[in-house]
């Protein structure tokens, strides 16, 4: 409890000049500080930035790796689609080729086309029509060719002929 | 927080108790390392004014510690104690604003707020870290004594008396006497004719009727002037404030001051007495305190107080007087050490 009448005066430990002293020092160190931490802090920033573009280089190489086989991918399809195409449009040429080589008086019912054999079904006039005008071609084309005939009801003759290349004709 | 108590232990602590009459001022110094008093230095310095030779004195001791207390006891003449904190229920409401008071466990005190603004302003160059009422030297002093039955306790200084009543711990009466300036019965001066004068605070007339003064005695001279032209060659009242050396008139007044003074020498003691006997009056008459027969009154005597005194005690109001040597500035010193800084 207080016995007195007024306060105490604060008292001053240090002196006004020391006082500002102390507060260049002060402030001198608290800067140096400042700096410490900032340049710390820029010094993470850079490191996380650096392990961030690292992250996202090997992403990126990984995409571009995924991309690459992609485009392999791409490219044999399209390779694949090309060989469809030639390969359709030599098919679609055979079987124009096949077709015009067809006489008139020849109709065909069936045509089975494969890799290295012709099976035609179909009625001609006459075994001679048929030997003269269509088997000649035939045996011009492929290595073996053997039609057989039977008696159709309208007194047309039915054929089934079988045309088919040998291996090596077929690796030329 | 802790480092201000890193410093108060680092550093020394200087208290310097000031304590001031008209006549003199006692300054003590203690210097204490932790709670230990190191060293203890009193002067006493004539006068009560802010001597060179004081401020450098106390400066000396000032520049070894940032850490100086200044302690003041005040020596208003308008202070005083009252045995509540409701100070205004003794107080008139005029006055309330005038005081600055302090309220202790069951009592106040009080002092002039002007005389109290004068006395920092007056220190200014020193600057004033406390400022001490006398009744907290008594009760501090008498810390033993105060638990007791109603007892009076006196603190005499040079030119004061502080006069307190305390009870069980508790202040009951309190009263701040400026012993130099008072009047014996009989005793009759300008001052006092004046003072008799019955001054209304609110209305601030006068009474005429109300002057008791000796016509015959003392307004005879009045009877010359009648004719008013002879105030023309009443010289004396023209210069009478100034003393001329050399002048046999002059010297022979002088001589009569200090007689008068000498006499008064022997008045003091009864003037003391007379002091202590109103306060006692006051303490048992008015209504405002409660009042307890007083068998015994503890004297603490600051100055030399002669025999008598306790003599005219003893005899004239049958109390059991003790006295007890103070040094006051180390009371001072006392109350500023526990004082929260």
């Amino acid at each position: 409890m207080t016995r007195s009448y007024i306060n105490p005066r604060s008292k001053q430990v240090i002196s006004d000049e020391m006082q500002l002293v102390l507060l260049f020092f002060t402030i001198s160190i608290a800067m140096l500080f400042l700096t410490y931490g900032f340049l710390k802090l820029k010094i993470y920033t850079f490191e996380e930035s650096v392990v961030r573009i690292e992250t996202k280089k090997v992403e990126l190489k990984n995409s571009t790796l995924k991309m690459q086989h992609q485009i392999q991918i791409i490219e044999q399809e399209s390779d694949r689609a090309e060989k469809v195409v030639t390969e359709n449009s030599v098919l679609k040429e055979s079987v124009k080729n096949l077709f015009d080589l067809v006489p008139d008086r020849i109709t065909l019912s069936e045509v089975e086309l494969n890799k290295n054999s012709l099976v035609m079904k179909g009625t001609t006039p006459s075994k001679e029509v048929y030997e003269f005008l269509l088997q000649a071609p035939l045996r011009s084309i492929f290595n073996n060719t053997y039609t057989s005939f039977y008696q159709a009801q309208n007194g047309w003759l039915s054929f089934v002929s079988t045309n088919t290349l040998d291996d090596e004709e077929l690796l030329k | 927080m802790i480092l201000s108590k890193i410093m108060h232990g680092l550093y020394l602590k200087i208290y310097i108790s000031i304590v001031a009459s008209s006549t003199k001022t006692h300054v003590s110094i203690h210097t204490l390392k932790g709670n230990k008093i190191k060293d203890t230095r009193v002067k006493v310095f004539e006068g009560e004014e802010l001597s060179q030779n004081m401020l450098s004195f106390i400066h000396s001791f000032r520049s070894e510690s940032p850490f100086s207390y200044i302690s003041f006891l005040d020596y208003s003449l308008h202070q005083g104690a009252v045995p509540t904190c409701k100070v205004e229920e003794f107080l008139k409401s005029s006055h309330k604003d005038i005081y600055t008071t302090l309220c202790y466990d069951s009592w106040s005190s009080y002092t002039s707020k002007i005389d109290l603004s004068m006395l920092e302003k007056k220190y200014s160059s020193l600057g004033l870290d406390f400022v001490f009422s006398p009744f907290c030297i008594i009760e501090n002093f008498f810390k033993d004594k105060i638990e007791m039955q109603a007892t009076l306790y006196v603190l005499i200084q040079d030119e004061s008396m502080s006069i307190a009543v305390f009870e069980d711990s508790k202040l009951k009466y309190a009263e701040f006497a400026d012993v130099k300036n008072e009047k014996l019965e009989g005793e009759l001066t300008l001052g006092d004719a004046k003072a008799e004068l019955n001054f209304d605070d609110d209305q601030m007339s006068i009474n005429l009727e109300d002057v008791d003064v000796d016509v015959d005695d003392g307004f005879n001279d009045l009877d010359d002037l009648t004719n008013i032209q002879d105030l023309d060659s009443m010289e004396e009242f023209e210069d009478f404030t100034e003393i001329k050396v050399g002048d046999k008139e002059t010297k022979q007044d002088l001589m009569s001051a200090k007689d008068e003074e000498h006499s008064s020498g022997f008045n003091e003691e009864y003037k003391r007495f007379n002091a202590i006997k109103n306060a006692l009056k006051t303490y048992y008459t008015d209504e405002k305190y409660e009042n307890n027969f007083i068998e015994s009154v503890y004297i603490a005597a600051a100055c030399d107080v002669e025999n008598s005194l306790k003599n005219y005690l003893e005899e004239e109001l049958f109390l059991k007087v003790y006295v007890r040597q103070v040094d006051i500035s180390t009371e001072v010193f006392d109350l500023a050490k526990r004082e929260k800084i």
